[in-house]
C-alpha cells in the first residue's frame, strides 16, 4: 500500500476543487461584456468595478482579439450570451452587416452631448458608439536608420530592407496601412505643385508595390505584442504601430522615434455596441453611458489605456502626448468603413496569394 | 472463461453509457463536419470546396509545407533517439525509470509554456546568435523565429519523447544473449546494431514514427508561436479560415484533410506493423 | 555493445528535452521588463505579477475544475468499457475498440471546431457544458487504455475465484479487482488530469464568456504583452508538473502507460 500518501494527496486536491465552485456561485444579474483581453486588471479598476456597484450587476467578460470574438458571435448568433461587444469600427460594421447588433438609442444616453461628433455615431447607423481613438503611425530605430523617415512608402526602401514590418490585413490597421502606402506612392507620382486629396480605396498603386514590399518583410504581424517582440528582438527597425501598443514598444528599451508621416496618420475609433441577442437593452445603454462619462474617460486616458472622446476631458500635455488626443485629432485622416469592408474579402485573398510562400 | 446466458447484457451495459457519449459527442460532430465541407449553405451537395483546396496556391504551399516540415521532424527524431533508447534499454532499472519520468516531462507541460521558451533561445539576441557571434561563424545575428527552422526546433522538442518511449520498450525486450551472440561471432558494433538492434525494434520506430508524424501535421501552439503570421500551417490554416475569414465550409474542408492525412498514415503504418509481426 | 557515441547522444537528447526548461527558469528571474537572454538582475516581481493578474487566477481555477471533472467522469465511465474488452471476448469488441481510441487521432483543433459548430446547432449551451464535454471526450483513450493495461496484468483467477465463492459479480469487481488496480486508476487518473489542464486546440474553440482555460488564457496574454511574466507562471507550472509526474513515476511508473 504504498500508494496510499498519493491518493491521500489526490484526495486533497479533489476536495479544493470541488469546493471552489461554492465561492464563485452567486444570483445577481450579469452583463456580458466582449472585449480585448488588453489590460483587463486597470479596466477593472476604472470601468468594471465601479459600474458593477452602481447598477447591482456582475460583469462578464469574453476576452479575445477582434476576430476571435465576431468569430464566436457569428456562430452563436441569437443564442449568444454577450450583451455589449466592443470592436474596432471595421469590425462593428462587419457584425452590424450580419445582424449581430441593433442600433442604439441616443436619448438613452445621457453624456452623448459631450461626445466629440465624429465619435457619436461613426458608421452613421447607430451601430455603436465610438469610446476611444486609436491611430496608426509609423515608428522606427532611429540609431539604425539614418535616412529620416517621413513617409509610409519608407517601408519600401532598400535601406530597411528585411527589417520591416506591416500588419497583416486581417487586423484592424491591416487595410488601412495599404491605403496609406498608396497615399504615399500617388504623392510621389504627383507632379510638383499638384495635389491629393481623395483617397483611393482600391490601393491599385500599393497592390503593385506588395510583392516588392513582401520582399522588405520580416514577417507581418497580427498583434501589437507580436511587433514588440520584433523591435525588442531587434529583428525590426520599421513598422506601422498602433497607438495604443506605444507604452510597450518604448519600453524595449531600443532608441526608437515616432514619426506622423507626411500623407498623415489614420484614425479608428473603438466602438461598444448591443446585441441583438441580449434582452438587456437598458443596462446595456447604462454601460455604454458610464464608458463615455467624464470620470471614465479622464481616468482610462491617465492610465494611458484609451484616448478619450470625452470633449470635457482635459488632459496635461505630457499624457496627450502619448495618446491621441489635441492636434493630432484634426489632422488625422478617417477611412470609410464601408468602402473598406466592401472589398476585404477579395483582398484578404490577394493577400494571401502574395504573402504566402 | 465461463459463458453466462445474461452476459451479453452485462456487456452493453458495461459499454452503452461511454459508447454513447462519444457517439453522440464525438461521432457526431465529426459526421455533422464532413457534412459541412460538402454541403453549401444554401443547399445542394458540391465538391467545390475541395477542388478550391487543391486549385489554391496557398493552400498547396501549405499542404505539402505540413507534410514536409512533418518528415522532417520525424526524421530528426529517428536520429536523435535511437541510439539514446539503445542506452536506456541497457540500464539498470532504477536509473532507467528516473531518466524516462525526465522524457516524458515536455509531453506534460503546456505547450503555450515549452513553446515560449524556443522564442528567447532562437532570438536574435538569444543563446543560439550568441554562441554564433561568439565562435565568428556569422557576423550578424541570424534570423530563427518565424521560421522553419523555429518550427521544426520546436516540434522536435515536443515530439521526441513519442520516439524514445516506444523504442526504449522494443528495445527493453531484446535479450543480452542475442547481442552477445552476435559480437561472439565476431560482428562489430555497427553491424550488430544495424544486423540486429534496428529489426527488433523496428516495432517500436514504425509506431514512434506514427505517432511524431501525425503529431506534427496537426500540431497548432508550436506553428501558432513560432512560425508568426506568414508561416501557416494547416493548423493555422485551419483556424485562419473558420475565425478570421468566417469560412466555415473552406475551414470543414481544411479539417477534413487534415484527419484524412493523419488515419492514412495511422493504417499505412500499421498495415506495415503488421506485415512484420 | 554501449560505447561512449551512445552516451554522447543520450547527453544531447536530455540537453534538447529539458534544455528550454532552464531557459525558462533563467527568464522568469530576470529584471528586464521584456525578454532577453541572457537576463539582467534578479527579480519576483514577475511571480507577483502572475497572482496579482486575475485572468490567470480565474482560468487556473476552470481549467482545475474542469481537468477534475472530465478526468473523473471520464474514468467512472471507461473503467466499465475497459473492463468489459478485457474480461469478455464479444463481437464488436474490435468496433469499441476503435471508437475509444478515435478521439486520440483526431487532430484536437478538428474536434474543437466540429464540437463547436455541432453544440451551435443544438443551440443553448452553458460553456462550461461545452468545455467538460470536449475535454471528457477526448480523454476516454487514455482512461480506456490505462485501464486496461492494468487489468490485464490482474490475475483473472482472484475475480473468479471471488464469484465463484458465491460474491456476485459486482461485488467480486468492487471488493477484489478495485483495490487492486489502484496503480493503474491513479495513473489514470495523472495522466487524464494532466491532458485536460493542459489542452488548447480544444479549449481555444470551446472556451466563452467568462469561461477561459488557464492555457488559452496564457496565449490570448502572448497576444498584447511580452514580459516574463508567462516565464514565471510557466515556471510554476513545470515545477508542478514535474513534482505531480515525478511522484506518480516513482509510485506507479507513469511513463510505461504514456
Amino acid at each position: 500500500m504504498k500508494n496510499r500518501p498519493f491518493i491521500l494527496l489526490l484526495l486533497v486536491v479533489l476536495l479544493l476543487g470541488s469546493l471552489a465552485p461554492l465561492a464563485t456561485a452567486q444570483d445577481t444579474q450579469t452583463l456580458t461584456v466582449s472585449i480585448w483581453g488588453f489590460n483587463l486588471d486597470i479596466l477593472d479598476e476604472n470601468v468594471f468595478a465601479p459600474f458593477e456597484e452602481l447598477h447591482n450587476v456582475e460583469i462578464v467578460l469574453d476576452t479575445g482579439n477582434n476576430s476571435d470574438r465576431l468569430a464566436r458571435l457569428q456562430a452563436e448568433g441569437e443564442n449568444s450570451s454577450i450583451d455589449v461587444a466592443h470592436f474596432a469600427t471595421q469590425f462593428t460594421h462587419i457584425a452590424n452587416e450580419a445582424g449581430l447588433l441593433q442600433a442604439y438609442d441616443p436619448e438613452k444616453l445621457e453624456n452623448l452631448h459631450e461626445v466629440y461628433d465624429w465619435a457619436q455615431d461613426p458608421l452613421g447607423n447607430l451601430a455603436g458608439v465610438g469610446y476611444t481613438v486609436n491611430s496608426l503611425g509609423l515608428i522606427y530605430r532611429s540609431d539604425l536608420i539614418e535616412a529620416e523617415v517621413s513617409s509610409w512608402a519608407d517601408l519600401l526602401r532598400d535601406d530597411v530592407a528585411g527589417f520591416a514590418t506591416i500588419p497583416e490585413m486581417s487586423t484592424t490597421f491591416g487595410p488601412a496601412a495599404l491605403i496609406m502606402i498608396d497615399r504615399a506612392l500617388a504623392m510621389q507620382a504627383l507632379d510638383e505643385g499638384e495635389e491629393l486629396d481623395a483617397i483611393n480605396y482600391d490601393a491599385d498603386m500599393a497592390w503593385e508595390a506588395l510583392p516588392q514590399l513582401a520582399d522588405n518583410l520580416v514577417t507581418t504581424y497580427i498583434r501589437s505584442s507580436e511587433l514588440t517582440t520584433l523591435v525588442q528582438e531587434e529583428e525590426v527597425r520599421i513598422a506601422p504601430y498602433a497607438s495604443f501598443a506605444v507604452g510597450n514598444l518604448l519600453n524595449t528599451g531600443h532608441e526608437l522615434s515616432t514619426v506622423v508621416p507626411a500623407e498623415g496618420i489614420v484614425g479608428q475609433t473603438n466602438m461598444i455596441s448591443i446585441t441583438s441577442a441580449t434582452d438587456k437593452v437598458d443596462l446595456a445603454h447604462a454601460y455604454i453611458d458610464w464608458f463615455i462619462s467624464h470620470d471614465v474617460q479622464e481616468a482610462e486616458a491617465l492610465d494611458l489605456i484609451d484616448s478619450p472622446v470625452n470633449a470635457t476631458v482635459e488632459l496635461p500635455e505630457d499624457i496627450c502626448a502619448l495618446l491621441t488626443c489635441g492636434e493630432m485629432l484634426d489632422t488625422m485622416i478617417v477611412l470609410d468603413q464601408a468602402e473598406v469592408s466592401d472589398r476585404l474579402e477579395d483582398w484578404l485573398e490577394r493577400w494571401n496569394e502574395v504573402m504566402v510562400r | 472463461m465461463s459463458r453466462r446466458p445474461n452476459q451479453t447484457r452485462t456487456i452493453v451495459l458495461l459499454v452503452s453509457p461511454a459508447f454513447i457519449f462519444v457517439l453522440v459527442f464525438f461521432v457526431l460532430p465529426l459526421m455533422f463536419l464532413l457534412s459541412q465541407s460538402v454541403l453549401p449553405a444554401d443547399g445542394g451537395f458540391t465538391l467545390t470546396g475541395y477542388v478550391d483546396f487543391f486549385q489554391s496556391r496557398v493552400s498547396r504551399i501549405v499542404y505539402l509545407r505540413t507534410l514536409r516540415l512533418g518528415l522532417i521532424v520525424t526524421g530528426i527524431c529517428v536520429l536523435m533517439s535511437y541510439p539514446a533508447a539503445f542506452v536506456l534499454a541497457r540500464m539498470p532499472a532504477r536509473r532507467r525509470s528516473f531518466l524516462m519520468s525526465l522524457v516524458i516531462l515536455p509531453l506534460m507541460t503546456n505547450a503555450v509554456a515549452r513553446t515560449f521558451a524556443w522564442l528567447i533561445i532562437l532570438g536574435r539576441r538569444g543563446m543560439v546568435n550568441q554562441t554564433l557571434l561568439s565562435l565568428e561563424l556569422v557576423e550578424n545575428p541570424v534570423r530563427f523565429i518565424f521560421t522553419e527552422t523555429a518550427i521544426v526546433l520546436g516540434l522536435t522538442q515536443l515530439f521526441l519523447p513519442l520516439m524514445v518511449l516506444p523504442l526504449v520498450s522494443a528495445m527493453e525486450n531484446i535479450p543480452d544473449d542475442v547481442l552477445e551472440a552476435a559480437r561472439s561471432l565476431g560482428a562489430n558494433r555497427l553491424i550488430t546494431f544495424a544486423r540486429i538492434v534496428v529489426p527488433l525494434s523496428s516495432d517500436g520506430l514504425v509506431l514512434g514514427a506514427t505517432l511524431v508524424f501525425t503529431g506534427s501535421v496537426t500540431a497548432f501552439v508550436t506553428p501558432a508561436i513560432l512560425g508568426g503570421s506568414r508561416l501557416l500551417l494547416m493548423s493555422t490554416l485551419l483556424r485562419q479560415e473558420a475565425v478570421i475569414l468566417f469560412d466555415q465550409q473552406a475551414a470543414a474542408v481544411v479539417a477534413v484533410v487534415m484527419i484524412s492525412t493523419t488515419l492514412a498514415v495511422n493504417l499505412l503504418l500499421r498495415f506495415l506493423r503488421v506485415r512484420q509481426v | 555493445m554501449v560505447s561512449r557515441w551512445m552516451y554522447t547522444s543520450l547527453v544531447i537528447l536530455y540537453c534538447f528535452l529539458l534544455g528550454p526548461f532552464v531557459i525558462i527558469f533563467m527568464a522568469s528571474f530576470g529584471a528586464n521588463a521584456t525578454m532577453a537572454f541572457p537576463p539582467q538582475g534578479f527579480t519576483l516581481d514577475w511571480f507577483a505579477n502572475v497572482f496579482e493578474t486575475s485572468q490567470f487566477i480565474d482560468s487556473f481555477w476552470i481549467s482545475l475544475q474542469l481537468a477534475l471533472l472530465s478526468t473523473i467522469v471520464s474514468l467512472i465511465m471507461g473503467m466499465p468499457v475497459a473492463y468489459a474488452l478485457v474480461r469478455f471476448q464479444f463481437t464488436g469488441s474490435g468496433l469499441v475498440e476503435t471508437v475509444f481510441s478515435a478521439p486520440i487521432l483526431v487532430p484536437g483543433l478538428v474536434i474543437g471546431f466540429a464540437m463547436l459548430n455541432f453544440f451551435v446547432l443544438l443551440g443553448d449551451m452553458q460553456v462550461m457544458t461545452g468545455l467538460f464535454i470536449g475535454h471528457t471526450a477526448i480523454l476516454f483513450p487514455y482512461s480506456v487504455r490505462v485501464i486496461s493495461a492494468s487489468l490485464r496484468n490482474l490475475d483473472p483467477y482472484v475475480e473468479d475465484a471471488a464469484v465463484s465463492l458465491g460474491a456476485r459479480r459486482l461485488r467480486g469487481f468492487l471488493l477484489v479487482v478495485l483495490p487492486n488496480m489502484q496503480a493503474g486508476i491513479a495513473a489514470a487518473f495523472v495522466l487524464g488530469f494532466i491532458t485536460s489542464f493542459n489542452n488548447v486546440p480544444v479549449s481555444l474553440f470551446l472556451s466563452g464568456p467568462g469561461v477561459t482555460t488557464l492555457p488559452v488564457s496564457m496565449l490570448s496574454y502572448l497576444e498584447y504583452y511580452f514580459d516574463p511574466t508567462i516565464a514565471a507562471l510557466s515556471t510554476l507550472l513545470v515545477a508542478f508538473t514535474v513534482v505531480l509526474v515525478q511522484s506518480a513515476e516513482r509510485l506507479l511508473g507513469l511513463s510505461q502507460f504514456v
